[in-house]
């Protein structure tokens, strides 16, 4: 509501210079900032597929972190959450935004979506792992020995750096893989350098970015 | 009573005095079924109350099956009560308080006759287990065919009228005219989309919820809010403050009702934009409902102190608007999904929609049958009393009711929340709140006992003096020897 | 435009908006594969679905598992991820349900395996749990005379369900369809969603 509703004047119809009251103006303000703000921060990019966010949506995150806490010194509260095992933060990432297609155990679904759990991709060059996920993949891919032909969306305009090399290194160290550990900085300057490449990226295309040894190994 | 307060700037309802004549018969045939109607669901709501106090309580008999009553006594609630007191308000307005006459008589006599025979049949049908659904959608398909006719019989003609006769700036033709609207077009494509195979997946429940939460908002609120306008000149003296913000509030009600249903669906299987859109959406009505609440208290706080009778009227239309602004507020808080971990499928939520239903929409129509019933059967209602007890029984019964809910929706919330708490201890936790809102339900009965019992003997007096009237006229034609017809 | 007509207008828009965004589009995006029945429900499953809804379980159970910061769903092995579309894409009834007087049902053919099991609960449900608010379904079973053997779904009812000397209770039709239901309700793992036995 604009801050101009002035009263009505209608001589017949309110005796008045009747205002609206402050308190309204001030409470419509804040609310209808409020539900703006909250849908553009929880718009998931008007996407079909994105079901959960973290942060504020996701409400006081469940008691995983109990865990982490008791291993904190007691006298230790001002230590920064932030500071939490990038493992965790990627586990509650996958679970929000991979795990609908890619499944909670990593395993996918036979002839749609290929599997995280061993695969090759995901082991190999952090380069071209960290480029398909910000860009997103299409067309024909072989994993684990299957041959995919699917389309997954990009996410660099869902998840933050940090998500990124957290839900990676989460990837690149659960189920049997034995990844690196991906950096913030590295996805960082991955996300600057394919920043001109807007559409999926194709097979073909994304392989140029390896370094040459994990390259081969993918195949 | 209501037609006492003589008001200059009142459009509407301003003339003390009889309605046509011609409206008499309409305006029982649609208010004496909705009288019965609530009273079914007020016996179905505390049989289903009873129920949760002993589920062995009228032994296991398919047609009483918690989960068969509790549907029905909201059906009938809000397709019995709600939506022909809704449809009577449109033609008071559509008929100017009575003033006019009513010209499509006997198509309103047809709809109301097919209307309830439709709902009879709809509710039997959901006690016998040939519901659909759990949702306002859930009556029976049979049913449908003579809902949806009669209603189109009525409100066809009424938005016609309500059109051709519109009056400038009246806030209430606009709000009762979203309720008329509103209704078939949302029922009519959610019914056939419920009942096309074809329409699977997870539509089916965002569809089910833009209805259920259309209903209720743009729906039979608007019908709701259309009464508060249209009752404001004669029960306050003057009309709402703040006609422009409260047309803001208008358009921003008729748009983000219709969006406000995924604020359910919080955590359930929709896109992330679909939740926050619907959140979002109620912290807006929210914002419409306190513009309206706002024109209504400055309005209130003018409003001349000179009150000689006790008007039932005003006191039934303060409660609504307490517990309308109490509802939205309480609908936009709920939702936010800090809140909505611990308090989404717990009867807190029943709360807020038992403070809608019964607090806001109930009570604002009783403030309208009030106003409404002496001018159209002229006479005054026979008992200050009766209205007094239905009242206070009334506002007591709904104000324990939705506190005993949201007290032990917090308390289920909160263990639900505790996954080493099994789910019965939980229920445990919940349990004496449920069991003694059994005692506000038996409340609310009696309460709207007293209010059938004081219309019946109402429209008894009334039929009597009238009777007396036509054979006073009669003898009179005799005597002077003009036939009459 | 008359002021009128404009109103009219207004409020015919903002309901097609609204069945626009919650309506048509998640039935173009989220809907069934295909226009053609082929993946949904059949049989007593489909059936079962049906007497789902029209008793009412829903008024009491969800079928919704919430991700695992919207609450403790999967803490509580109600299900091992959070509900998706995918998971109703065949379904026409949609029971998500509006309360939780009792467990979550997305994933109970998980957890409960046995019929028996279920038509004993269903049958009498303060029996294997006293004290709970769920009423008993004895509507859904039929009591029939006990000719030689009984029957291998007659319930093995003592004490103060006991049927008359004579007698035995089975599941109705309707019982049994209800539990294939409930049977056929495992959306995790996923591949073995929405098929019944």
């Amino acid at each position: 509501m604009n801050c101009e509703d002035q009263p009505e004047r209608r001589v017949q119809e309110t005796s008045s210079e009747e205002r609206l009251p402050c308190f309204f103006l001030v409470f419509a303000t804040v609310i209808v900032l409020f539900a703006a703000a909250f849908f553009l921060r929880y718009s998931g990019g008007l996407r079909w597929d994105v079901y959960d966010a973290s942060g504020y949506l996701a409400g006081i995150p469940r008691p995983a972190v109990t865990s982490a806490a008791t291993a904190v010194p007691a006298g230790g509260p001002a230590q920064k959450p932030a500071a939490a095992n990038p493992i965790e933060v990627g586990r509650d990432v996958y679970q929000a935004n991979c795990a609908a297609c890619h499944q909670p155990t990593g395993q996918g679904m036979s002839g749609q979506f290929p599997p995280v759990a061993g695969s090759d991709w995901v082991n190999g060059d952090p380069r071209v792992l960290t480029a398909m996920v910000l860009g997103g993949l299409q067309g024909p891919v072989q994993v684990a020995g299957a041959e995919y032909n699917g389309m997954m969306p990009a996410w660099k305009t869902v998840l933050s750096d940090a998500k990124i090399a957290a839900v990676l290194t989460f990837l690149r160290q659960s189920w049997g893989n034995h990844g690196s550990a991906v950096e913030e900085g590295q996805v960082k300057s991955i996300r600057a350098e394919t920043a001109s490449h807007a559409a999926p990226w194709k097979v073909e295309e994304v392989e140029t970015l390896a370094g040459k040894s994990a390259g081969k190994e993918a195949k | 009573m209501a037609e006492t307060l003589e008001s200059k700037e009142a459009p509407v309802m301003g003339s003390s005095g009889e309605a046509d004549p011609s409206l008499r018969a309409p305006f029982l045939w649609l208010l004496g079924p909705a009288a019965v109607w609530l009273w079914v669901a007020t016996i179905l709501a505390l049989l289903g109350s009873l129920k949760l106090v002993d589920p062995r309580f009228l032994g296991a008999w398919g047609w009483l099956t918690f989960g068969r009553i509790s549907p029905a006594a909201f059906l009938s609630f809000v397709y019995g009560f709600g939506i022909p007191v809704g449809l009577s308000a449109a033609l008071w307005a559509v008929t100017k308080g009575g003033r006019l006459p009513l010209l499509g008589r006997r198509w309103c006599l047809a709809s109301s006759f097919l209307w309830n025979v439709g709902l009879w049949g709809g509710i039997t049908g959901v006690l016998a287990g040939e519901s659909r659904s759990l949702s306002w959608l859930g009556l029976p398909t049979f049913s449908l065919p003579s809902l949806g006719l009669a209603y189109l019989l009525l409100a066809g003609w009424l938005v016609a009228a309500l059109v051709s006769r519109w009056e400038e700036a009246s806030l209430a033709s606009r709000f009762l005219l979203l309720g008329l609207v509103w209704i078939p077009w949302a029922g009519g494509v959610a019914a056939l989309m419920m009942h096309d195979p074809a329409v699977r997946g997870v539509a089916m429940g965002s569809l089910e919820w833009w209805f259920n939460d259309g209903l209720l908002y743009a729906g039979l609120g608007a019908f709701a809010l259309g009464i508060v306008y249209l009752l404001a000149p004669t029960s306050l003296g003057r009309p709402l403050a703040f006609s422009r913000l409260g047309r803001l509030a208008f358009w921003a009600w008729a748009l983000f009702a219709n969006l406000a249903g995924t604020a359910h669906l919080v955590g359930g299987p929709f896109p992330l934009w679909m939740v926050s859109l619907g959140v979002s959406s109620r912290f807006l009505l929210w914002v419409a409902a306190v513009a309206v609440g706002v024109g209504f208290w400055v309005a209130v706080r003018r409003r001349p102190a000179e009150k000689r009778d006790w008007d039932p009227s005003w006191h039934f239309l303060r409660f609504g608007m307490s517990s309308f602004l109490v509802a939205a507020g309480l609908g936009a808080l709920l939702v936010l999904p800090a809140w909505s971990r611990y308090v989404h499928y717990t009867v807190l939520e029943e709360a807020q929609l038992i403070l809608f239903l019964y607090g806001f929409l109930g009570m604002t129509f009783f403030s309208l049958l009030y106003a409404l019933l002496p001018r159209v059967l002229g006479r005054p209602w026979p008992s200050p009393t009766l209205a007094k007890a239905h009242f206070w029984l009334s506002s007591y019964g709904i104000s324990f009711l939705v506190g005993l809910l949201a007290v032990g929706g917090l308390f289920q919330g909160v263990g639900l929340d505790e996954p080493e708490l099994p789910i019965h201890e939980v229920i445990v936790l919940l349990l004496p709140f449920l069991r003694s809102a059994a005692a506000p339900a038996t409340a609310l009965l009696a309460a709207h006992a007293v209010f059938g019992l004081h219309l019946l003997w109402l429209i008894l007096e009334s039929g009597a003096s009238r009777r007396g009237d036509e054979e006073s006229a009669l003898a009179r034609a005799g005597m002077e020897g003009v036939r009459t017809p | 435009m008359t002021e009128q007509k404009r109103v009219l207008l207004g409020i015919l828009l903002a309901t097609g908006v609204g069945w626009l965004l919650l309506a048509w589009l998640p039935l173009q995006k989220l809907g069934p594969a295909s226009g053609s029945a082929d993946g949904a429900p059949f049989g007593r499953a489909a059936i079962g679905g049906q007497i789902y809804a029209a008793n009412g379980c829903a008024s009491c159970h969800t079928q919704v598992v919430r991700p695992p910061n919207l609450g403790s769903d999967i803490a509580r092995g109600w299900g091992a991820r959070r509900t998706l579309p995918s998971d109703y894409r065949e379904e026409h009834i949609i029971p998500l349900g509006v309360l939780r007087l009792g467990p979550d049902l997305s994933d109970v053919g998980e957890r409960r395996t046995d019929p028996h099991w279920y038509y004993r609960f269903l049958y009498d449900p303060r029996a294997t749990y006293p004290g709970t608010v769920m009423p008993s379904y004895r509507y859904l079973f039929a009591r029939v005379p006990l000719l030689g053997t009984s029957l291998p779904d007659s319930l093995p009812l003592a004490g103060r369900d006991a049927p008359p000397p004579g007698f035995q209770v089975v599941p109705s039709p309707e019982a049994r369809a209800l539990v294939a239901y409930l049977l056929s309700l495992k959306r995790v793992p996923p591949e073995e969603a929405g098929k019944t036995p």
